[in-house]
């Protein structure tokens, strides 16, 4: 009965002023603008701007063609690790209480950049490229899953099942292979996804995921951080970056008892957990959560064995670094 | 094409106006009624009918807002859609929308009343009008558009829990409002 009143209600709503329902149709944030096209920002400046608190985002293509830079305020500084887990930046401790958000697409979970602090996915300019192929639309419904709200369970492992902009169209983004990075339209508002997993839980692959993103040959450099930022520890400049990046190829797939998860949420809690924050020439960058003591790093969703090569060749880059605590959460 | 010109090949009666209707409001139109569906063809087909229902009322109409008047055809046939589907299964999205409505017009106290849809429309007009742009927004957008919560927190760069409590408050100062105009 409620329902069929709330119906009523409804309609009656979406008979309300013209003029009411245009300035809705096109009413955006105040606070956020976006910016026009800066086609002239150089890398090293987002690099410096990402630590000291300005977001710069910037995506020329990582094969060339235009630039397309977006400032946000410091608040929104976007900063994904590779496996898509928003984390606290310089000061952000508190975790998000919104879902991750994410959607499937051709066996592989892509999740969008999104504010570390909120979850909130980022919006960016793209009008600067020619998106030529939509490779389909955003249709079932997974946040209805997680929340509980729908007991469509099957749904988890559908293509174009999302938690977060249901209905947006998805473009393959030019100069990207569309196995790294898509891009996601709803009303005018872009958005920038990075595969993360494999929806059936296999994991993705290290050489998988360093070859689609082409990141040995893109890194500009790698930074090192503590888990939730802070200082940089260490700069590995971009050939030596390249090759660790090679080598991480060689990476095997981690499948961890509870004993060692144990271990390593401890390890975890005291500081021996470092962000590579590997900074890629379109001024992009990807992270990767590195557990020296344990040999162990994630990509994605997945973690893998470092190899005894990695080990022997790099190690020496995280001996003596300072252990900081990341704060309780 | 601008919208004069497009509501004129309608007065035309010309081949290519639903192409050009289709060509610069197919996605709005087809966002909205998805968001009221959660199915892309099912969508798609409601999305044809407006076309055909826009065709069938134009002329004698004129409208002033070509956008909203194709949302509202939109939307209505998307309701209408809606009651058709609902009775195999619960679209869960949309249900949320119309359960948030429905603690406005479920108060214990409210004398069932059933008034014209047009003096409502007006009262919640008039009410819109009151409050300021970015609340007005926010309700529009969840409750015109059907967005979800998610989508408006990054239209307008809020926190999910920014946008449910404002949509909380103006909930209930509707139902205030449409007490007091003994609407409800």
């Amino acid at each position: 009965m409620s329902q069929d009143k709330a119906k009523k209600l409804f309609r009656s709503i979406g008979d309300v002023d013209d003029d009411l329902v245009e300035e809705a149709s096109q009413a955006k944030s105040k606070r956020k603008p976006f910016y026009p096209l800066l086609v002239k920002l150089v890398a090293a400046a987002a690099v410096v701007a990402l630590i000291v608190g300005v977001g710069v985002t910037q995506l020329p293509g990582l094969l060339g063609g235009g630039s397309v830079t977006q400032i946000l305020p410091a608040a929104e500084a976007g900063v994904m690790t590779a496996g898509g887990q928003s984390r606290g930046g310089p000061g952000t401790d508190a975790p998000t209480s919104n879902p991750r958000p994410f959607f499937n697409y051709n066996g592989y979970r892509y999740a969008f950049r999104a504010n570390v602090m909120s979850n909130i996915p980022i919006a960016y300019n793209l009008t600067a490229f020619d998106f030529k192929k939509s490779v389909g639309t955003l249709e079932y419904d997974l946040a209805a899953v997680m929340t509980g709200e729908s007991s469509e369970q099957e749904l988890a492992g559908r293509d174009y099942a999302a938690t977060f902009a249901l209905g947006g169209t998805v473009w393959e983004l030019p100069g990207y292979n569309p196995g790294f990075r898509l891009a996601v339209e709803l009303d005018d508002i872009w958005y920038i996804a990075d595969v993360v997993g494999r929806v059936d839980g296999e994991p993705l692959g290290a050489k998988y995921y360093i070859d689609t993103a082409k990141l040995d040959k893109q890194v500009s450099q790698i930074l090192i951080t503590p888990l939730n930022y802070g200082d940089i520890l260490g700069t590995i400049d971009g050939e030596t970056a390249s090759k660790l990046l090679a080598e991480l190829k060689n990476a095997s797939p981690a499948s961890l008892t509870n004993e060692e998860y144990e271990t390593f949420a401890r390890i975890q809690s005291q500081g021996g957990t470092y962000t590579l924050v590997v900074q890629l020439k379109d001024a992009t960058s990807v992270e990767m959560l590195i557990t020296p003591e344990l040999g162990i790093i994630s990509i994605g969703d997945d973690k893998y064995h470092l190899t005894d090569r990695f080990v022997a060749d790099y190690g020496s880059l995280f001996e003596g670094l300072e252990h900081i605590a990341p704060p309780m959460q | 094409m601008e919208d004069n010109a497009i509501v004129q090949l309608y007065f035309d009666r010309a081949e290519n106006a639903i192409e050009e209707t289709d060509k610069k409001y197919g996605r709005y139109c087809k966002s909205i009624a998805f968001r009221i569906l959660t199915s892309y063809s099912d969508a798609e087909e409601c999305v044809n009918d407006t076309w055909l229902n826009t065709w069938n009322a134009i002329p004698p109409k004129r409208p002033s807002k070509l956008s909203a008047f194709l949302g509202r055809i939109t939307r209505n046939l998307a309701l209408d859609r809606h009651d058709y589907n609902t009775a195999a299964k619960r679209n869960s999205g949309f249900n949320l929308v119309l359960d948030e409505l429905a603690e406005i017009v479920a108060s214990p106290d409210s004398v069932e009343k059933e008034a014209e849809a047009g003096e409502t429309a007006g009262a919640i007009s008039a009410f819109l009008r009151k409050l300021d742009e970015d609340a007005r927004n926010v309700f529009l957008r969840r409750y015109w558009f059907a967005d979800s919560v998610a989508d408006i927190s990054v239209r307008f760069d809020m926190s999910e829990s920014k946008v449910k409590s404002m949509l909380f408050r103006t909930r209930n100062k509707l139902r205030a409002h449409l007490e007091q105009e003994a609407l409800l």
